[in-house]
């Protein structure tokens, strides 16, 4: 199925990764607060990332900066992903005044720029790593509504759904019994592209300060650490972004090869 | 054994059923011809209640559950059937969802239902897209008579198919309303292949009913100019 | 005047090759209309295209012999033989709606096949197309209307004016009634009727509908998995089929009476 070379390099990549993560603790050197060395250092043996401005070992926050960047890009694409269908998939099989209800709060959520209604979000709470998952969870479902619904409207129409009416179905059996899992395509390749989304939006966060807070180490905030040291010690930065970049670039390149390989087969299978 | 009595169903500006009145009589065939825009389908639909009337009412005796015992066969065998739900689920749907029989025991029935239809039993396991058109209609039509339904509406379930299909699924359905007492409204655009199956014939068009008569009679004096116009367009030998 | 030979189709999918057209070997005269009968799968709508060259990957034609007039189309370089689509050959297709530009007046769509064949002027192919319309009973005062203005059946005569623009001398119709009502088809076919009679138009109608045949139709081929099984006369293969295939199908129609 995945011929798509880009797609399985993401796979790959993605793979790997999510690995390093859940072994963080037992393959990484040291501990991300750890102070090994005295202030930066060079990439060596000893630190195969270098460390950092406290001399702590960067490749093991790293690691530990994985697992923070999955985690809260799973979680947050899991709660956008639920209140999206749920918010879709309703819009979509009732039409009437509750599609019109449910797309004018996607309207108005969408009319917000999302990166100044988080930060206004984070500045009124204390910002952490849970809040962080739950608020862009709760900022990004509108995407995925509108495609649910979309799926949904075009489901709608097709025969089976009709027959599942004649024979009784009820409504909710017919939404996630019949319908949902003809709408998969499209949900998945919106999760993909919104965990990459997440992640992203994260990194941002915990460099301005507002999302994950030191000593943990997330990739946005050791970005947001090696600031001033750009000069100095580049690989306090060099490694965060380009970790940050590939995790992205690969969920791309997945989710694009997803959506190609759904293209064709969704318009025999669905339709 | 379903009576309707003036029935109206507007949508919009468009009258699709104007006034109709029709009576079904149990355990007959009740062949309904009508071209396109003639009102058929909108008519099936509401006798199955999927949409309400604006006028009119139908009366059903003999019916206790009208959605469980009145179906539908369905046109176009590709799209009736849910791409992702596998052949025995499909068919076994309408006794899980009327609580007709205990779980443990719908395979068994799903098997005797493909049976019934002249398919193998391992297509329960099966995805629709495995089945060829003829196949599927079977299964069609054995969904529809899963939950013991009594009446049985078939809308133009063979025109989708090559001919020799037509044949047989013609006299799969001609077997099973003997065996099973059933009572159909096969609907059909065109004189051709109503004959086989029907005992009376109506005629619709524009929503109204335009002539109604025994078999014989429709198909060779028909009184009314469009009815002539239909059979003389039908191919027929 | 158009002989087929031997007429191969090959399709090259992944679960291997197809010979959607075997060997087909058959004659249309002038002035006559050919059935081609077959059911889904048989390979006839793949010999209407590939006498007008439209075989496209994955699909090739791989051998055989289409002589129109004494010439060989298959040999001819494309450029010629894109003069012929449409001007000598013409073709009509089930589905009216999917062969029309919606965005297009029906008036465009024919002076745009006139002005490409016969090179004439803007005002006199408006002419030409207004006289296509008469001759398949439209008003020609519509010339200027969009094809979603008109029916399903009138849709279908604006195809057929649109193939018959260039007079072309053979009409390959590839199920053009299949998607009408019966009334409406009943039109379309007395039409047909006409302009052969009119222009002396060959016709090869291309359809799975015996009933239509013995209508319309001359002569007929029978067609099953790519290749001809049986031909002659409609009413005589009907009461005397020979090939098993053929005795299959009349024995089915026959049961449907």
């Amino acid at each position: 199925m995945k011929k798509n070379k880009t797609a399985m390099f993401g796979l790959i990549i993605m793979g790997l990764f999510f690995c390093l993560a859940v072994l963080a603790p037992v393959i990484a050197p040291y501990s991300p607060d750890e102070i090994s060395s005295a202030g930066a250092n060079q990439p060596s043996l000893q630190h195969l990332f270098g460390t950092d401005d406290l001399g702590r070992d960067v490749l093991s926050r790293s690691l530990y900066g994985a697992q923070i960047s999955l985690t809260v890009g799973v979680v947050a694409v899991v709660i956008a992903l639920l209140l999206g269908t749920l918010a879709g998939a309703v819009a979509g099989y009732y039409g009437g005044w509750v599609d019109g209800l449910i797309m004018r709060m996607v309207d108005v959520m969408f009319a917000f720029p999302s990166i100044f209604l988080i930060l206004a979000i984070q500045s009124m709470l204390t910002p952490n790593i849970y809040n962080v998952m739950v608020v862009i969870g709760l900022t990004s479902w509108m995407g995925v509504a509108r495609l649910v619904r979309g799926e949904f409207l075009r489901i709608r129409q097709l025969q089976y759904v009709e027959a599942a009416r004649a024979i009784g179905c009820s409504d909710l059996r017919i939404i996630f019994r019949h319908m949902l899992p003809n709408a998969q395509g499209p949900i998945i390749v919106a999760a993909t592209l919104g965990m990459a989304g997440a992640i992203l939006t994260e990194s941002a966060l915990s460099f301005l300060g507002m999302g994950v807070q030191p000593p943990m180490s997330s990739w946005g905030n050791m970005l947001m650490d090696s600031q001033a040291y750009m000069r100095d010690a580049p690989w306090m930065a060099i490694i965060p972004g380009l970790l940050i970049m590939s995790t992205v670039l690969s969920l791309y390149f997945i989710g694009e090869g997803i959506r190609e390989t759904l293209s064709p087969k969704e318009r025999n299978a669905g339709s | 054994m379903i009576e309707i009595n003036n029935l109206t169903k507007k949508f919009d500006n468009l009258i699709a059923v104007n006034d109709f009145s029709l009576s079904i009589k149990q355990g007959e065939t009740l062949g309904l011809v009508g071209e396109s825009g003639s009102g058929k389908s909108t008519l099936a639909r509401l006798i199955l209640k999927l949409i309400e009337p604006d006028s009119g009412q139908i009366d059903y005796q003999g019916i206790g559950n009208i959605r469980r015992e009145c179906q539908l066969v369905f046109q176009d065998p590709q799209n009736s059937l849910n791409p992702r739900i596998r052949v025995g689920e499909a068919i076994g749907e309408p006794i899980l969802i009327h609580n007709l029989l205990p779980r443990t025991v719908i395979a068994d029935r799903v098997a005797s239902l493909l049976e019934l239809v002249k398919l193998p039993a391992a297509y329960a396991k099966r995805f629709p897209h495995e089945l060829s058109g003829g196949e599927r209609q079977r299964v069609g039509i054995a969904r529809a008579i899963a939950g013991e339904a009594k009446f049985l509406i078939l809308d133009e379930p063979v025109s989708a198919l090559d001919v020799f299909i037509q044949v047989e699924i013609l006299k799969l359905l001609k077997e099973l309303k003997t065996r099973l007492g059933l009572t159909y409204l096969f609907i059909a655009h065109d004189l051709s292949v109503i004959g086989y199956l029907s005992d009376r014939i109506a005629v619709m068009k524009g929503g109204r009913l335009i002539e109604l008569g025994e078999k014989k009679t429709v198909l060779t004096a028909p009184r009314e100019e469009y009815t002539r116009k239909l059979l003389a367009a039908s191919p027929r030998f | 005047m158009l002989e087929v030979k031997n007429l191969s189709v090959n399709y090259y999918v992944d679960e291997g090759t197809v010979n959607a057209v075997a060997g087909v070997s058959f004659e249309l005269k002038e002035g006559e209309i050919l059935g081609v009968l077959g059911e889904s799968g048989s390979g006839k709508s793949t010999l209407g295209f590939a006498l007008l060259r439209l075989i496209d990957q994955p699909g090739k034609i791989v051998g055989g012999e289409i002589i129109l007039n004494g010439r060989d189309l298959l040999l001819l370089p494309e450029n010629e033989m894109r003069r012929i689509r449409g001007a000598a050959i013409a073709m009509v297709f089930q589905d009216p709606f999917a062969s029309l530009n919606p965005v297009l007046t029906i008036g465009e769509q024919i002076i745009e096949s006139i002005i490409l064949h016969q090179g004439v002027k803007r005002g006199e192919a408006r002419e030409k197309a207004a006289e296509a319309l008469r001759a398949v009973k439209i008003d020609p005062a519509r010339i200027d209307d969009y094809p979603h203005q008109f029916s399903g059946g009138m849709r279908q005569r604006v195809v057929i004016a649109m193939a018959l623009a260039c007079r072309p001398e053979i009409l390959i119709a590839d199920e053009p009634t299949t998607a009408l009502d019966v009334t409406i088809q009943a039109e379309i076919l007395s039409l047909l009727r006409e302009l052969k009679a009119q222009f002396n138009l060959s016709i090869i109608y291309i359809t799975h509908n015996f009933g239509i045949i013995k209508e319309l139709c001359d002569r007929v081929v029978v067609m099953h998995k790519g290749a001809i099984v049986e031909a002659g006369e409609p009413g005589a293969i009907f009461d005397h089929p020979r090939d098993p295939y053929t005795k299959k199908l009349v024995d089915c129609l026959r049961e449907l009476r």
